[in-house]
């Protein structure tokens, strides 16, 4: 691979890494530089406010929902049709849910502490649950694969 | 929910513009919550009552 071609494959990183860099020092100055302000205001770049935070969150739902299911897809898709074992992008995918499981687990885990009416079950227990459920599941998984393969 | 902010805010003789940066939020917030197209939270509904004069339930009333 010749330097042309490094310098031009590099080029696009260059330029998303620059603005990416402009995006951060205007949403951190903005308040602080007039110069920051100036560009902010040249731009229409504004701080998000209520309705804007609930549009990006629909947003990123809706985006999330895509990419999962496009996900699943590409997953059937290697499997069932090219023959090809399971994909490492499964991965992600049973990141990001497990993520998402998680991370509602604990928010409202936080959000409901301070309960006087009903003592809220402790979150480690409710992992604990968890952990074992999918435990014997996937034990039940394996002793069934194992059952066919033997079979 | 539906709320009469559009007609307060003709009454005051207010510009969306200028009634969004009293409220600091974006005039297509305030356009959105005009057209009933967004329901605002607590905080800001009570901004715009604050703003208005009036109890938040004269501006905002709840659809059965």
């Amino acid at each position: 691979m010749g330097a042309k071609t490094i310098v031009l494959m590099a080029l696009p990183f260059l330029v998303l890494a620059g603005a990416v860099g402009f995006a951060c020092w205007l949403g951190k100055s903005r308040g602080a530089s007039p110069r920051a302000s100036a560009w902010a205001e040249r731009l229409g770049v504004g701080q998000a406010d209520e309705m804007e935070r609930q549009i990006q969150y629909r947003a990123v739902s809706i985006a999330y929902a895509v990419v999962q299911a496009l996900l699943v897809g590409i997953g059937f898709y290697e499997v069932f049709v090219r023959d090809a074992p399971l994909p490492l992008s499964h991965l992600a995918l049973l990141a990001g849910v497990l993520t998402q499981s998680l991370a509602t687990l604990a928010l409202r885990h936080r959000s409901t502490v301070g309960d006087e009416e009903y003592k809220p079950y402790p979150l480690w227990k409710t992992l604990l649950w968890i952990g074992v459920v999918s435990g014997a599941v996937a034990l039940f998984g394996m002793l069934c694969a194992i059952g066919v393969l033997a079979w | 929910m539906r709320n009469n902010i559009k007609e307060l805010r003709k009454a005051r003789g207010l510009r969306q513009e200028d009634f969004a940066k009293l409220l600091g939020v974006s005039r297509q917030t305030v356009v959105a919550m005009e057209n009933n197209k967004y329901d605002p939270t607590l905080a800001l509904a009570m901004k715009v009552a604050r703003l208005f004069e009036r109890p938040v339930e004269s501006i905002f009333t709840l659809e059965e």
